[in-house]
């Protein structure tokens, strides 16, 4: 690597984590609730050593079984800091380390700097990987540079056959998430594809294929072992309540996906895709296309939800991107507007600001029109101070976790249905509790699952098309706590009174 | 065999045994054994024993009579000599060893390299349906070690190859539509194996076979006992998803492998292929036959895996830790397996509650109880059970309806438990039969214990 493009490479790294933070700190509020789930677990771990696989807040006490490696990262950052100010901090220096494996992986491709650059600046501003990761302290944050890093282990394996690296990352990768047999698959169908093209697979590289195969089998089934048996291949969609299947696993627009990637790294995949299908051969290209292609097809068949796998998918473009911009720069070359270089990257660099950044910079934006978040965090806040022991909140499950860490009371449900029987019927017992005209059913749900409060906030009205919960009186269900626009009822007579 | 070799062997098979035998020691104390066939088999062999053997499954609108299985008998005599408990403990254990035994013979008369037969009684001593045959007495403890046999007699060429026929009239009247698979591999083996077998011995075997088969169906109905396998493909044959007779996803990976390896010698491995196939079909109707499909699945994962060592790696480290992994795999899956068998036992609640319901009733009086738990009832207990064919009788609000088919079959106890409760769900989602006994004189509360709860009807 040219010292020019390390100093650019660490400059890009610098500048987006700084900006990245500095938007985080803006609000003490995170974006999405599983990022109150992953500081309570971070907060357990600093305590006690351990993750709380079993959670007496969730679901009124579940066993909840997750990969912790990136909650041991957190905790381990949270001796230095705040839990809070490292869950801001932490996963955006991660998210912004991708610039450095997508830089030795398209460098790898295309033997360009400039376009390995080039990449780098494209990933780090993808819409959707900006706004999803900014402020949720998400576990891709993690996931995303350690894949990127591993296929270019992978790809770099039959140049130096020295498979350490690869090793200890692979490890820490399925530790980290399940999105390790995305890689796996995606190695097994870039095999698949190099020898559908007449490419001579390596040795080497069919022993890290089977290396990672085996490994990820061994250890997911075992690890997931309990939740197999009891949800079986319901499992795939994460034991999601019918109804919510829709939502998490929608087919996607195509103006959603150029808005959410972008307009020019989608539009480059496309083309490096069918190039390298049709007229041109190149082996290394093949791990990054198969990687696209099956993130695609997922996506298709609604096998994987829909923001992750536009996340992926979006990295593997801007990786695709990479190629492109090598391949039009040697074609430029050799075409008569070749002194007019510099004007066409400039160009090009002007689009990708349009379609990139500016859908960025509005993403980012409503991400941080938290007053919802501030709303009911409060009112929770306030509920933690003069709630009872063991009585538990209903609240939407998007809110679940919320409820757990501001107002330390169990929730009814929240957003991790593994290892829940039968999470349909928590769905409809929650609806008829937000939308039931009669109190008596509400009672009935109330006392099964100790209820004691229920929360009501403009997201849960909007859901339920509600304005407040009709069977509500001043008796029997007052409003406890009231914050602007937020509402907690709290319930004070029970079914047999009520007979 | 020499020394070392020998040690190995008798070293591998003693592990598995007694493996074997303390996973006996991980279920619960009240609970005698492993499954719900054992009770069915034990109670069986004690009603031949007492010398009252007409056993009635009662169903409301008709009553069967069952006479014992073959296996039942076998179970008698060995309940005479060694009592109830230790015969369905240890016989199957007992066959495990012989089926071990046999299995290395088999390899090592078809010159299978030692390393082979190693590796391929290891996979075998961890494959869940070996595990779950010889900790839970059903007929295919016994079918499997005698179908083994059978074939090891035939590759014999002294006085004792005659012995095949013994053992193939065993395995006929033992389970005959496993009996009718293996022949037509049989068949083939005949026309394109020309060393190492008489091939008229083969056509005497199989024949007197087919002929115990014919006898047997035609004097016994066989398919009526059979449950016909329902639901998810993947979770009655995967057993990471919690199948009893499953396979292990490492086994079908390492067999797939071994599958594609043999595919050189397509024409001589056809009848393995042919079985199978034939194992597969028939797996969907009598879900014992995945025994034996489960050696078959060994024998190539096995294969599968030499191929995997003796392939010339480039990367010394991974191949290591593959292979260090795929052992490691197997390991954990069959303890793994273990634990979910150990969940299908009669928990303490329901054995107590079935022991209180034992000294409340009388000898005569029915017992309406959910087909899962019938046997349990009937060996715990020792009462008939009944279950309605139509289960709509059970969502009913209506008392005078539940009163009169309860009167209808004789029923004088209701066995509640989970399963019982779930079916009793109407399709407004609330309870039936349960909420007309809680709110009706004309039942009464006996005992209500750890979600098992005992009504009886006035």
């Amino acid at each position: 690597m040219k010292k020019k493009s390390l100093y650019l490479l660490i400059a890009l790294f610098l500048i987006i984590s700084t900006c990245r933070i500095f938007a985080a700190l803006q609000t003490p509020y995170f974006s999405e609730d599983d990022a109150y789930f992953t500081l309570r677990q971070v907060e357990h771990i600093k305590d006690t050593g351990l993750p709380l696989y079993k959670d007496p807040l969730s679901y009124g006490g579940r066993e909840y079984y997750f990969l912790p490696l990136f909650h041991y990262l957190l905790a381990f950052c949270s001796l230095f800091a705040p839990a809070v100010i490292v869950l801001k901090v932490v996963p955006n220096i991660l998210a912004s380390s991708l610039v450095f494996p997508l830089f030795l992986l398209v460098k790898f491709i295309t033997k360009e700097d400039k376009a390995a650059i080039l990449s780098a600046f494209v990933a780090s501003l993808i819409p959707v990987y900006v706004i999803e990761t900014i402020n949720s302290a998400s576990v891709h944050t993690l996931t995303l540079p350690l894949t990127v890093f591993l296929m270019y282990q992978f790809s770099k394996i039959n140049t130096n056959k020295k498979p350490k690296w690869f090793i200890i990352t692979f490890l820490a990768l399925i530790f980290t998430n399940v999105s390790a047999t995305l890689l796996v698959t995606a190695i097994l169908l870039y095999l698949l594809f190099a020898w559908t093209e007449g490419l001579k697979v390596k040795r080497a590289e069919i022993e890290l294929a089977l290396f990672a195969l085996v490994t990820s089998v061994l250890f997911y089934i075992f690890f997931f072992r309990e939740a197999l048996i009891l949800h079986g291949p319901d499992i795939i969609h994460g034991n999601l309540p019918n109804t919510l299947l829709d939502n998490y696993f929608s087919s996607i627009k195509i103006s959603d996906t150029l808005i959410n990637i972008g307009l020019i790294p989608l539009l480059s995949a496309i083309y490096i895709t069918f190039l390298y299908f049709a007229k041109r051969k190149k082996k290394s290209i093949y791990l990054p296309m198969s990687s696209a292609f099956l993130i695609a097809l997922m996506l298709l068949f609604k096998l994987i939800p829909v923001v992750t796998g536009l996340i992926f998918l979006s990295i593997m473009c801007s990786i695709l991107f990479g190629e492109f911009f090598s391949y039009i720069s040697e074609y430029f070359k050799k075409t008569k507007f070749s002194k007019l270089k510099w004007t066409a990257y400039l160009v090009l660099f002007l689009i990708i600001i349009i379609t990139s950044f500016l859908p960025c910079i509005y993403g980012v934006k409503d991400v941080f029109k938290l007053p919802e978040k501030e709303q009911t965090a409060t009112a929770l806040k306030t509920l933690s101070e003069i709630s009872e022991k063991n009585t538990a909140v209903a609240c939407i499950p998007k809110e679940g976790h919320m409820v757990t860490y501001f107002a330390k009371s169990k929730n009814m449900m929240d957003s991790n249905y593994l290892y829940i029987n039968n999470p349909d019927l928590y769905y409809k017992e929650l609806k008829t509790l937000y939308t039931s005209a009669f109190i008596s059913r509400p009672l009935e749900i109330m006392e099964k699952h100790n209820i004691k409060y229920i929360l009501l906030n403009n997201k849960t009205k909007q859901k339920y098309n509600i304005s407040r919960l009709s069977y509500a009186s001043k008796k029997c269900m007052p409003v406890a706590i009231e914050y602007k626009d937020t509402r907690i009822y709290k319930k004070n007579c029970s079914l047999i009174q009520n007979e | 065999m020499n020394n070392k070799e020998t040690k190995i062997i008798t070293g591998i098979i003693l592990i598995i045994i007694l493996a074997l035998m303390l996973v006996h020691n991980t279920k619960p104390t009240t609970t005698p054994f492993f499954g719900i066939e054992p009770y069915y088999h034990q109670t069986k062999a004690s009603q031949i024993i007492d010398d009252s053997f007409e056993f009635k499954n009662k169903f409301s609108g008709q009553n069967q009579d069952n006479n014992g299985e073959p296996y039942d008998y076998i179970l008698a005599a060995f309940t005479v000599i060694l009592g109830k408990q230790t015969t369905s403990n240890i016989l199957p254990i007992i066959t495990g060893l012989i089926t071990l035994i046999l299995v290395y013979n088999l390899l090592k008369k078809t010159n299978y390299k030692k390393n082979f037969r190693i590796f391929c009684l290891i996979f075998i001593g961890l494959s869940h349906a070996f595990i779950y045959n010889h900790l839970v007495s059903q007929p295919f403890t016994i079918v499997i070690p005698c179908t083994l046999a059978a074939l090891y007699f035939l590759l014999e060429k002294n006085y004792t190859k005659y012995f095949s026929v013994l053992f193939i009239i065993i395995t006929a009247l033992l389970e005959p539509f496993f009996m009718v698979i293996l022949t037509v591999p049989a068949i083939m083996i005949m026309y394109l194996k020309k060393e190492n077998l008489n091939k008229r011995l083969v056509l005497i075997s199989f024949v007197s076979g087919l002929i115990t088969v014919i006898i047997r169906l035609v004097t016994l109905p066989y398919l009526g006992n059979k449950t016909i396998l329902s639901g998810n493909f993947l979770v009655n044959n995967l057993n990471f998803f919690g199948s009893l007779i499953g396979f292990s996803l490492f086994a079908i990976i390492l067999g797939a492998i071994g599958l594609a390896v043999s595919w050189k010698r397509k024409l001589d491995n056809s009848p393995i292929y042919i079985t199978i196939i034939l194992l597969i079909i028939s797996s969907i109707y009598i879900p014992s036959h995945k025994i034996f499909l489960n050696l078959i699945i060994c024998f190539l994962a096995t294969k599968g895996f030499i191929r995997l060592l003796d392939m010339k790696w480039e990367l010394i480290v991974i191949r290591k830790l593959s292979s260090i992994f795929i052992i490691i795999g197997l390991i954990i899956s069959a303890s793994i397996y273990i634990d979910t068998l150990n969940k299908h036992t009669p928990s303490k609640g329901l054995v107590n509650t079935l022991n209180i319901l034992k000294s409340n009733s009388q000898e005569n009086e029915i017992i309406l109880a959910h087909p899962k738990v019938s046997d349990w009832t009937k060996y715990f207990a020792k009462r008939e059970t009944s279950w309605p064919i139509n289960e709509s009788i059970l969502k009913t609000r209506d008392e005078d309806r539940a009163i009169n088919f309860l009167r209808e079959n004789n029923i004088s106890y209701v066995l509640l438990n989970k399963n019982t409760k779930e079916i009793m769900i109407n399709k407004d989602n609330n309870p039936g039969l349960n909420f007309v006994m809680e709110n009706s004189e004309k039942f009464r509360k006996i005992i209500d214990y750890k979600e098992n709860e005992l009504w009886t009807v006035k």
